[in-house]
């Protein structure tokens, strides 16, 4: 009799599990993570205290009980019907991130796109790793898209192919992209010499590029893209349409409002809605801490995949084309932090080494790459699983 | 039944009955058309009925090792289309770069 007057007063309180209570401590950590240590805060913030939301037995944030007495959808349920399932959020995303990307390094320099498809060696071994640990090919491929260091296309991915996943998923992919300067100084310092890490870089930093050649650029990408895998069609075009708007120079208030008003409201939104998925019942699970050491796994080849291409590069290139193996690392989309990470490195070993430019190019090839692999990842599976 | 009353008796979690044979999706149970006279109708309203449905996970094999040797292939394939794109794009904008040079 007392258990159940107690339960009518605070059914809350009375239906908590250990399971929720850990689940509270999950979003108290990626509230101080993203207060304390800045990492990633737009994303990490909301979805910590999101995971702090849904997890209260009984709250109204994810299922309410309607004047009828019926069972009715709570904001944050309706949030993801409306933004995720459909995936208009992560795709609004996009075109704020195409709004802020600035092609013109990569123009200087576009041979250092190739490194953009290098380090997105990370994706396709964890995949391969993930089907070891027991994930079918669906689930494999959207914990290895992590590894595409690219926050939307991980989302768009895992909703399409494994959204019971996307909770954890989501977490890991903006999780390891803030710790970049955690993860890959060891990983490239296990890999290369210290004569390598001291290579100059050349090139023509300053070469003007016509506002023709800007305006065409994210057109023509999104009709060759469209052409050759139409499944990549809305993540490519989605980014471009932003990018056109950026730099067409006659929309310069929706350019910044893309970037500004239209990134932070849909960033807001994003994280919070996703934090819908981190209920205790799905994301207290085994699978989950695989799914986050996967994700490291996916960040550390990544680098690996880009270093040693840039070595192998290396062996054909001609003495004043050589690139710092460094470099290659920055294929991953983590921008600018991966480009500033390479950088202080370079200056570590050598104050005069300047690997700002080189690494910012294929940082912004690291952006298409990780892009174009999603779209990929998002017609291959099909085929294969 | 008419099209409209199709889609009104049909929700995602429910199987939608068809009159035509399920042409090889799993989820329509087939039952018999007779002389149906709205037969592509129908057909067409399953498959968009079908696509509006609540996001499900979607299955794979648990077989490891088909999985494992599709994920290898899914390398292969994969990180060759990467670089055949970056290739595609690097030539492009040598060839913007040419076409449409910088005017002093």
């Amino acid at each position: 009799m007392g258990n159940f007057e107690f339960a009518s007063l605070f059914p809350a309180l009375a239906g908590f599990t250990w399971q929720h209570l850990v689940m509270i401590t999950v979003g108290a950590t990626l509230i101080f993570l993203a207060i304390k240590k800045e990492y990633e805060p737009t994303l990490l913030l909301p979805m910590g205290f999101g995971a702090i939301l849904v997890n209260i037995p009984f709250g109204s944030a994810l299922a309410q009980v309607d004047p009828s007495g019926q069972w009715a959808e709570g904001a944050l349920s309706v949030f993801f019907e409306a933004g995720i399932a459909t995936e208009v959020f992560p795709l609004l995303i996009f075109v704020a991130i195409g709004a802020m990307i600035d092609f013109s390094p990569l123009f200087r320099n576009p041979f250092l796109l190739l490194f953009g498809a290098a380090a997105q060696f990370g994706i396709f071994a964890t995949v391969a790793l993930a089907t070891v640990c027991g994930f079918d090919l669906y689930q494999a491929a959207s914990i290895g898209i992590i590894g595409a260091a690219d926050g939307p296309t991980s989302i768009f991915v895992a909703n399409k192919f494994a959204p019971d996943l996307l909770g954890p998923i989501s977490v890991a992919a903006y999780s390891y992209m803030a710790l970049v300067p955690i993860i890959q100084p060891p990983v490239i310092k296990a890999i290369t010499s210290k004569k390598e890490r001291r290579m100059k870089m050349t090139g023509n930093n300053s070469k003007p590029i016509s506002r023709t050649t800007m305006i065409l650029f994210p057109i023509l990408v999104t009709v060759i893209a469209g052409i050759i895998a139409p499944a990549s069609l809305a993540l490519i075009g989605f980014l471009m349409f932003g990018n056109l708007i950026r730099e067409c120079g006659v929309l310069n208030k929706l350019s910044l409002g893309a970037q500004n008003e239209l990134a932070n409201l849909v960033t807001i939104l994003l994280g919070i809605t996703i934090a819908s998925t981190m209920t205790a019942e799905r994301f207290v699970k085994t699978e989950t801490l695989m799914i986050i050491g996967l994700g490291l796994f996916a960040f550390i080849f990544d680098t690996f995949g880009g270093v040693m291409f840039a070595k192998l590069m290396n062996i054909f290139l001609p003495k004043h084309m050589k690139v710092n193996p460094m470099v290659g690392a920055c294929g991953i989309s983590a921008f600018p932090m991966s480009a500033r990470v390479i950088h202080n490195m370079g200056q570590k070993e050598d104050k005069t080494n300047f690997l700002l430019m080189p690494a910012i190019s294929t940082n912004v090839g690291g952006q298409i790459g990780s892009v174009v692999a999603g779209g990929l990842i998002l017609a291959l599976i099909p085929l294969f699983a | 039944m008419t099209t409209n009353t199709m889609i009104a008796e049909t929700t995602p979690n429910e199987t939608p009955k068809h009159c035509c044979p399920n042409n090889g999706n799993d989820s329509i149970q087939p039952v018999d058309h007779g002389n149906c006279p709205n037969h592509q109708q129908h057909q067409q309203t399953i498959t968009s009925t079908t696509k509006e449905a609540a996001p499900v996970a979607v299955k794979g094999s648990k077989d490891v090792n088909h999985n494992l040797s599709a994920s290898f292939q899914v390398m292969g394939i994969g990180m060759l289309g990467i670089f055949i794109f970056m290739v595609i794009f690097f030539g492009m904008i040598k060839l913007l770069e040419k076409v449409f040079p910088v005017k002093d």
